[in-house]
């Protein structure tokens, strides 16, 4: 297994949402490879039982986001190369990308909330590219609460 | 008759030293289901292009900056200008570690 260059996190903490969005992207340019190893998506002011479900794809087009930046999971670790943008890394899309694949898709109910933790072996790989992008998205509008999501991976910097 | 578009391009600084990637990335064009009156619909969303320029930092510990533009002269130009400062900088912390020298 190669080393990591860092590991980095991009929350979407407690926002409202009852859309079918893509809440968090994050795109691996050129000069770096990502591996996705952690995707969580939970809530936290409704506790009425009720079902979604939530897909994480690989993008062949960029969403329209908020930028923002993610965040190294330890002091000192090195800034990850995937910056934010509005067609990079960063969450609340308002206009949708084009999906190419969807390795992981679950329906769960929003009283527990779901969690992508994948073995090592089936992580998902993203090669650095333009068309680089990785989304968090909910298949189906889901009904009103305010969900946090996040995506971590590991960062293979050239 | 053939069109040929530059699409991408790599800005090197004056000692050769990577400055700046120019790519195109395609933006939308993705579907989103939506409730009208009970019944889902697949609501599909426009396309366009930016062309972004990434600055790569000389520093690891500092993030690349990224620059989303219309067009692919205006993110060659940030490119060309950051070659510009990263070449004028150079010279000025070559001589300040050798300044800090203490013999």
């Amino acid at each position: 297994m190669a080393t990591p260059s860092g590991s980095y996190t991009l929350i979407r903490q407690g926002v409202s949402t009852s859309t079918a969005i893509t809440v968090n992207q994050v795109l691996a340019p050129a000069l770096a490879a990502i591996e996705i190893t952690r995707a969580e998506v939970t809530q936290d002011n409704v506790t009425t039982t009720g079902q979604t479900r939530i897909q994480l794809n690989r993008l062949s087009t960029a969403c329209t986001v908020t930028s923002t930046t993610a965040a190294p999971q330890a002091n000192g670790m090195q800034a990850s190369k995937c910056v934010g943008g509005t067609s990079a890394t960063g969450i609340t899309a308002t206009v949708e990308g084009t999906i190419a694949a969807t390795p992981w898709s679950g329906g769960f109910n929003v009283v527990n909330g779901t969690l992508y933790l994948p073995v090592p072996e089936q992580r998902l790989l993203v090669v650095g590219s333009a068309a680089g992008f990785v989304g968090l998205k909910f298949a189906t509008a889901p009904a009103a609460a305010q969900f946090t999501s996040t995506v971590e991976w590991l960062e293979f910097a050239g | 008759m053939a069109v040929v578009s530059i699409m991408s391009a790599k800005v090197l600084t004056d000692d050769g030293h990577l400055a700046a990637l120019v790519d195109v990335v395609e933006v939308g064009g993705g579907s989103q289901v939506v409730t009208v009156d009970g019944t889902p619909e697949v609501r599909v969303h426009p396309s366009s292009q930016v062309f972004h320029a990434r600055l790569i930092s000389p520093d690891i510990m500092v993030p690349d900056q990224l620059k989303e533009c219309a067009t692919y002269e205006q993110a060659l130009e940030f490119g060309v200008v950051y070659a510009g400062k990263l070449t004028e900088h150079a010279a000025t912390v070559a001589g300040l570690a050798s300044d800090l020298q203490v013999d």
